[in-house]
């Protein structure tokens, strides 16, 4: 096959006939070309296709949620815990100074953690729309209940603990008894749920880790109950051993993040949102751990007061980091156009040196 | 070569569309279509700038690098098409250059309709100066031309 | 094709489960469709911005656009149709809320404002609605989105309201080559069936229907007949209903709860008894 010759054989002067007239020549040479059409400015731009997606658009729309959610992710998870803590010291541990603060921490984060829930809704007004139906498969259906049945419960609880400070009424030392053994089995739901929460979504990077969302929340809010009645000034042996037990099980959970390769985790570790997950993963995990074997060790109360600020300092940037991480998994628009069995997408270099496209 | 031509958003005239939000946001910006032959040629990029300039005026447009947009082979030349559509105008919601600014006032012979369909026009990647200096542009790039 | 399918605008026909096949073969990205679904609808601007994607200048669905029409352009393909050289495709689909079957914000949803109506499509209260935005990380199409001026999420209605008098959706009603066809959903998926056999025997082999019946969303009230591979479309190959991720989540909450009880009773068990941890100013103070 022969190209017809040319009226008259043009000096490329231009890009396109430059390349219109190497292609000829490939074609007359070789019988094939390879690669086809120019290169305008700023090419391969973007495109609709199965392998760009449509034009890059992401598919998911990110959480809207503003700064009162992971706050309240980790006022909620101290307050549970508190709850639990409270329960504990005064049937088992025998620590009534325990037990009067940890009711309180728990009652002062029902209380804080109904107002932030309050103030991130688009139309605070109908708040009370939360409770018109319960829904056993929406997780903020079931949170929403659990959040109004324990700020009630502990704070009936810490009502009758600061009541019975003053008036020493043995009916109403009964009555607080009762209502924190609610408070404390409502706080075992409350204190771990925000990881179902999160993690029963459609955000990659959450719903990759559903399995272990709750307890890493859990542990997270365990870890800052402990770190906020120790810096009250309690120095029960319990908390201490409650403080190493979350420590180490923060530590592990960060260690098998980053162990694994999956891209939907790749928020968790690169961009602004893995800087604060990995700092409050530090900070959460082998921070106070090491600080607070450290203090056992040394017999240092100042280290362990430090492990405490870490850890309330982790536990924040951990709620945090998880949220911007999630912004940034809807933001992706491989993640949802990836089937189930499609192997792990291409790093972004290895992207670029793919073939280019024949169109621009 | 530049042809004209509406589209379906402010079809008819952009006068009535450009006010009302419904269709303003379907077509926000003048833009112009390009092969990707020219835009390699001239230098234009995807969503960058282009100033059109004809004998009677200069607008300046968005790009849009397109292969819907063929060069054509004419006599042993390539000749290249540049499409605008000419909706826009300086008052609405969303305003752009007025590409009937660029049209020569010559109209068919029999029932006077005018040339929009086919003129020769000049294209350059930038935006276009403003005010006075446009028209003092225009008449250096006719100068050079001539 | 269109002529076979009867008008189910005639009212008093009671209430169906109805739905919406938009096929993209007929579509000639005119985006009739959007302008009537928000002028009906009285949805707001959704942005000036040219994007330069083709003509696709809205980008996806949202709070303030329910209908979207995407603008696709092929490769060059040579020889293919008209005289001679080469002819670039454009195809257009129109996107819309999906109405699935298993509806992620639906489940999600703990006010209760998102419901299914009668005619089977997944509808928000407007007036329930208190914009706790857990519906938006619900859809995995990326449909829903709460508009922050107003607080409220908003999506395709199914124009419920046109509907309930027998009326076609807005979109449907003002396509003009009823590439959005609206009916009883058993019709229409029989229909769509058909026009894929049809197509198919015209030479249009890579017609196909996405309607993901085979995964958790259990399939969608509003299916589209696209050419080529859905994820050109920004359509997912595998969406799934998040509820999915409940068992092992709970299960997990479990967990952790079990271990802060047991830990907390150990911690205390192994720690000396009646631990003053501070002076405490008594004020006959007891147990």
């Amino acid at each position: 096959m022969s190209t017809e010759p040319l009226r008259q054989e043009p000096v490329p002067q231009r890009v396109s006939e430059a390349r219109l007239l190497e292609l000829r020549r490939q074609a007359e040479t070789r019988g094939r070309v390879e690669g086809a059409g120019v290169h305008p400015p700023g090419a391969p731009f973007p495109k609709a296709s199965p392998d760009s997606g449509y034009y890059g658009i992401p598919l998911l729309k990110q959480p809207q949620w503003k700064w009162e959610v992971p706050l309240y992710f980790f006022v909620g998870g101290a307050a549970g815990s508190a709850a639990v803590i409270g329960a504990m010291a005064n049937w088992v541990g025998r620590d009534p100074e325990l037990r009067r603060n940890a009711r309180l921490v728990a009652a002062a984060g029902g209380m804080i953690s109904t107002g932030l829930l309050v103030a991130d809704l688009g139309r605070p007004s109908r708040f009370l729309n939360m409770l018109r139906v319960f829904k056993k498969r929406s997780a903020m259906s079931v949170g929403a209940w659990t959040l109004a049945a324990f700020s009630s419960f502990s704070g009936a609880t810490a009502f009758a603990e600061l009541l019975n400070e003053h008036f020493d009424f043995s009916p109403v030392r009964v009555l607080g008894h009762i209502s924190e053994a609610f408070s404390a089995g409502l706080g075992l739901p409350f204190h771990n749920y925000t990881g179902v929460l999160i993690g029963a979504t459609a955000i990659p990077v959450w719903n990759r880790n559903i399995a272990t969302l709750p307890i890493h929340f859990g542990m997270s809010g365990l870890n800052s109950a402990v770190a906020i009645l120790e810096l009250m000034g309690h120095n029960n042996t319990a908390l201490n051993l409650l403080g190493i037990g979350a420590s180490t099980f923060e530590a592990y959970e960060g260690l098998h993040l980053e162990q694994r390769g999956e891209a939907a985790l790749e928020p968790l570790k690169h961009g602004v949102s893995g800087w604060i997950t990995r700092l409050g993963g530090v900070l959460s995990g082998p921070a106070p751990l090491s600080l607070r074997l450290a203090a056992q060790v040394i017999g240092s109360r100042n280290l362990r007061r430090a492990a405490c600020w870490a850890a309330i300092a982790g536990s924040l940037l951990t709620r945090y980091g998880w949220m911007q991480a999630g912004k940034a998994s809807a933001r992706d628009w491989r993640l949802p156009l990836e089937t189930a069995d499609a192997p792990e997408l291409q790093a972004e270099s290895e992207r670029l040196q793919t073939p280019e496209p024949k169109t621009v | 070569m530049l042809t004209t031509y509406r589209l379906t958003e402010h079809h008819t005239a952009g006068g009535m569309t450009r006010t009302l939000s419904h269709l303003a946001e379907l077509q926000p910006e003048l833009f112009t279509e390009v092969s990707p032959e020219l835009a390699a040629d001239i230098g234009l990029e995807h969503r960058g700038w282009a100033t059109i300039t004809t004998p009677r005026g200069i607008i300046q447009a968005r790009v849009m690098v397109t292969t819907r947009m063929r060069p054509m082979w004419v006599e042993g030349r390539t000749v290249h098409q540049v499409g605008l559509p000419y909706h826009w105008g300086y008052k609405g919601l969303v305003k752009g250059d007025v590409t009937n600014d660029l049209l020569a006032i010559s109209e068919e012979p029999n029932v006077r309709i005018m040339e929009t369909k086919a003129l020769v026009c000049n294209i350059q990647p930038g935006r276009r100066p403003q005010g006075q200096a446009a028209l003092e542009e225009l008449q250096e790039q006719m100068r050079r031309v001539a | 094709m269109s002529a076979n399918i009867p008008d189910f605008s005639l009212p008093g026909s009671g209430a169906r489960t109805t739905a919406f096949l938009t096929d993209s073969t007929l579509c000639i990205g005119c985006k009739a469709c959007e302008v009537a679904c928000k002028e009906w609808n009285g949805v707001a601007e959704d942005g000036l911005n040219w994007s330069g994607f083709s003509y696709d200048n809205t980008g996806a669905v949202g709070a303030s656009t329910w209908r979207h029409v995407k603008f696709v352009e092929g490769e060059p393909q040579p020889g293919f149709g008209g005289a001679a050289g080469e002819v670039s495709s454009w195809n257009f689909s129109s996107d819309v809320c999906k109405h699935c079957e298993q509806a992620g914000c639906l489940e999600a949803c703990p006010t209760g404002s998102i419901v299914r109506t009668e005619f089977g499509g997944v509808y928000v209260q407007p007036d329930v609605c208190n914009g706790c935005s857990y519906c938006v990380v619900s859809c995995p199409f990326g449909v829903i989105q709460k508009n922050d001026s107003d607080g409220r999420a908003f999506k395709c209605t199914f124009c419920y309201d046109r509907q309930k008098v027998g009326l076609q959706p807005a979109c449907a009603k003002a396509c003009p080559t009823e590439s959005i066809k609206f009916g009883e959903i058993s019709e229409l998926r029989l229909a769509a069936q058909e026009r894929v056999k049809e197509l198919h025997s015209r030479g249009v082999h890579d017609a196909q229907v996405y309607d993901p019946v085979d995964t958790s969303v259990e399939g969608t009230h509003a299916f589209f007949l696209i050419r080529g591979d859905p994820r050109t479309y920004n359509l997912p190959p595998q969406p799934e209903v998040p509820t999915i991720y409940l068992k092992a989540g709970w299960r997990a909450a479990a967990l952790g709860s079990a271990a802060l009880l047991a830990g907390s009773l150990v911690a205390f068990l192994a720690s000396p008894k009646g631990a003053r941890s501070r002076q405490f100013r008594s004020r006959g103070h007891r147990q």
